[in-house]
Formats: C-alpha cells, sequence, structure tokens
C-alpha cells in the first residue's frame, strides 16, 4: 500500500511540471487568430523639400497612411475630390493620419504645386 | 493687348536676363560672401518678398493672389526663423553688406510701383514681380549663396530653401496664368 502511495506520488509530481506548462501556454493560442485578424498594413508619406515621398502609394482598402511634415513650412493634404479628406494644417514635425477607404489624388492647398496620390490594390 | 502683354513679359524676361535686378551676383561682383554676410542677404531676400506680401494683402480684391500673399508671407517669415536661429546657434551676426543694401535700395523702388497700383492692375504687377523675384533669388541662391556658403548648417539651410522657392516660383506662374484669363 505504502508503495502503490509512493509510486502515485512521484508520477504526479512529474505530470504536474507538464499540466502547468500547458496551461500556460493556451493564451498563446489564443492570440493567434487576433494576428491574422489585424491584416491592414500602415504606410507614411514623408513630405520633405516641397514633396510627398512617396509621390504614389498602393494601399489595401482598411489600410493606414500617415503624413509627416519633415519640411521648413506648414502643409495640407487635401484630396481632388471634394469631401474625400483635408488634413488639418500641418506645421513641421507634425503629422496626419488617414484610413484609405478609395483611390484619390491629392496635393497641399497652400503649396498646389505639390501633389501626391494613393492608389488601391 | 496681347502685344502688352509680350511686351510687359518680355522686358522682365530682358531685366532678369540683363542682370537690372539687384541679385547678390551683380551686386557682389564675383567677391566671395562670407558666412555673416550670406545670412544677412538671407534675411533681407526673404524680408524683401515678406512686405511685398504684406502690401497685397491690404490691396488686392482677388482672393487667389490674397491667398498666395499669405503663403508668401507665412513661408518667408518661416526661412527667416530658420536663419535667425542657426545664426544664433552658430554665434554669427548677419553683416550688412553690398548686396543686402543693393536689395533693399531696389525693393523700395518696388514697393513704391506697387503702391502707386490699385486693382487688376495692382494684381498683375505684383504676381509679375513674384515671379521675376523668385526667378533672380533661386538663381542667386544656387549660383552665389550656396557655393560661397562655408558653415555646413547654413549651406543645408540654404539648399532645403531652394524646392520651396521653386514650388513659390511656379505658384506664383499658375496665379499669372489665372490672371490672363
Amino acid at each position: 500500500m505504502k508503495k502503490s502511495l509512493a509510486v502515485l506520488g512521484i508520477v504526479i509530481f512529474l505530470l504536474f511540471p507538464i499540466l502547468f506548462l500547458g496551461s500556460c501556454s493556451s493564451p498563446n493560442k489564443k492570440s493567434q487568430p487576433d494576428q491574422t485578424e489585424n491584416l491592414h498594413k500602415v504606410d507614411t508619406v514623408t513630405i520633405q523639400l516641397m514633396k510627398f515621398t512617396p509621390g504614389e502609394l498602393t494601399v489595401n482598402p482598411g489600410d493606414t497612411v500617415i503624413w509627416i511634415n519633415k519640411g521648413l513650412v506648414s502643409h495640407t493634404v487635401k484630396s481632388y475630390q471634394d469631401n474625400k479628406f483635408y488634413s488639418d494644417t500641418l506645421n513641421p514635425g507634425k503629422t496626419w493620419t488617414l484610413v484609405v477607404k478609395d483611390s484619390a489624388a491629392y496635393y497641399c492647398s497652400i503649396h498646389p504645386t505639390m501633389q501626391g496620390k494613393l492608389v488601391l490594390k | 493687348m496681347k502685344i502688352k502683354k509680350i511686351i510687359t513679359a518680355s522686358a522682365i524676361c530682358f531685366a532678369v536676363s540683363a542682370g537690372l535686378f539687384p541679385t547678390a551676383a551683380n551686386a557682389q561682383k564675383n567677391q566671395k560672401l562670407t558666412d555673416p554676410e550670406i545670412a544677412s542677404v538671407a534675411v533681407t531676400a526673404n524680408q524683401i518678398d515678406i512686405d511685398y506680401a504684406k502690401i497685397a494683402i491690404k490691396k488686392s480684391k482677388n482672393q487667389q493672389v490674397i491667398d498666395f500673399a499669405k503663403t508668401m508671407e507665412k513661408d518667408h517669415g518661416a526661412v527667416i526663423d530658420e536663419a535667425v536661429a542657426l545664426v544664433k546657434k552658430l554665434g554669427v551676426t548677419p553683416k550688412d553688406n553690398a548686396t543686402s543694401k543693393s536689395l533693399n535700395a531696389q525693393a523700395a523702388k518696388t514697393r513704391k510701383m506697387l503702391n502707386s497700383k490699385s486693382g487688376k492692375a495692382f494684381d498683375k504687377a505684383y504676381v509679375d514681380n513674384e515671379v521675376a523675384y523668385h526667378t533672380a533669388v533661386i538663381g542667386d541662391v544656387e549660383n552665389v549663396l550656396i557655393p560661397d556658403a562655408t558653415n555646413k548648417e547654413l549651406h543645408d539651410l540654404l539648399v532645403s530653401a531652394v524646392p520651396l522657392f521653386k514650388a513659390h516660383l511656379e505658384h506664383a506662374k499658375m496665379v499669372q496664368k489665372s490672371l490672363e484669363k
């Protein structure tokens, strides 16, 4: 009897770390669907030397684009087609973010010779 | 009317090409500018365009001309702020020189000319002058100020200002074209 109790104790002792580690690893399995759900990417357009770089950006619907003003002066980001998007005035060092829904050609309303394009895949 | 426009445009082109604007190249006559002198010329040239813009904001009734002038006032102010911050950092005092004096003397004549006009004649004179002035300034920054600048930060500030002045020139040409309609 004593012998069988000792064997049971050893079995429990050996199985405990396996069960414990198994329970710890389960949250990792749960996080996997989150990674597949969030497929939208984030792109950056730099405003510098009076240009939007890249001038043309290809994106998927739902992707995020961040414009960052690294220039000397203030700029805006405005779609040619009315009501699509129009940023606030971006002072040097400031950023503006847009979740892209549609293709659009845009320009800086302060410096109308500065132009860019968002193209949906 | 068309002939008059051609003559006016030709006169401005001739004035620029013949060096009648008091550009740094003419005023300095191949004498190399020092960094303090370059800083002074840069601030002076930007301030002159701000002063033209202030006249336009006050006198023009054309929204496109007013918007352009407001952009000139703000952008050239930003370049001056950068230049002043840089000379403070470098411990350099902008030094008045033949070029900056010549620029100011010519600017006084231009302001007088602008103040003597009104209505559409003013809009045309202001925008034509902006095209000619930016053309001349870009030439001087690229051919005189940038090559003469010895301090790297001053050199880089001038290089970064060139695309801004070129965008202003293209913008001025856009406004000029719309005034012709």
